[in-house]
């Protein structure tokens, strides 16, 4: 028997999946601003109290600027990965992609939108990376790149690039589709 | 563009409505609007074949090319 998937179906999936996505990547990023605001204005005394038990209570001891710096980088990478699956949220749920006639400003510009601020979770991961890196050398113990949700700046490149890349394409498409739709 | 339709000056000699062309060509009146108002990117040979049909002109007389000055 043979089965078949249409896209529309397969959007739906996708819809459902960055709903749940997106409210992870929510309650994340609250919890760390939360945790970050906390922390600024109240001592802390124990690890258990910030986000997801980082520990963080080391570098705080070490320094509050270079804390600050860290929750700042961890926030706003947080913050970008939940406005990402935001608009695709938002692509999905009001219809904006016709599939008899994809290539549409609106597309467009989420696909080139998107691709921007994937490269700069990139940026901003690889250079919490090197920051981390050189707090780790001073001897301070920090929580693990992963925990803090700032890994894999290269694989947020390369989707950015990719991401990129295909916006070019599209909007080539939306050209041709602009020609096609005044050929009489 | 310096490719000019001079659609309306022949549906003029043949006393014709932008409606009546339409029913007979068979073209949205929307699509016919586009190519009157020269806002058209490409026709069709099938379409401009049907609209030298109905107007008994000759492609020339709907199309003519004025270079950019």
């Amino acid at each position: 028997m043979d089965i078949k998937i249409s896209s529309q179906q397969i959007l739906r999936v996708l819809l459902v999946l960055c709903w749940i996505i997106f409210i992870g990547v929510c309650i994340d990023a609250g919890g760390f601003l939360v945790s970050s605001i906390y922390w600024s204005f109240v001592k802390p005394n124990a690890d258990g109290f910030f986000w997801n038990k980082l520990p963080m209570l080391s570098l705080y001891q070490y320094d509050k600027g270079h804390f600050m710096a860290i929750c700042l980088l961890i926030c706003i990478v947080a913050v970008i990965k939940a406005s990402i699956f935001y608009r695709i949220i938002a692509l999905l749920q009001e219809n904006k992609l016709n599939m008899a006639k994809p290539f549409t400003r609106e597309v467009g510009s989420f696909l080139f939108l998107t691709a921007w601020l994937t490269i700069m979770v990139g940026f901003f991961c690889s250079y919490a990376g090197k920051y981390v890196g050189q707090l780790t050398s001073k001897g301070i113990p920090m929580p693990g790149m992963k925990e803090m949700g700032l890994a894999g700046s290269d694989v947020w490149f390369f989707m950015g690039a990719t991401l990129l890349v295909i916006g070019f394409i599209f909007k080539r498409g939306i050209e041709l589709q602009a020609e096609n739709d005044l050929t009489i | 563009m310096p490719i000019i339709v001079n659609l309306d000056v022949m549906m003029a000699r043949r006393k014709m409505s932008l409606n009546e062309l339409s029913e007979k060509v068979d073209i949205t009146l929307s699509n016919l609007s586009i190519l009157k108002t020269g806002k058209a990117k490409a026709i069709r040979f099938s379409t401009l074949e049907a609209i030298c049909k109905v107007l008994d002109c000759q492609p020339a007389d709907i199309l003519e090319y004025q270079p950019d000055r």
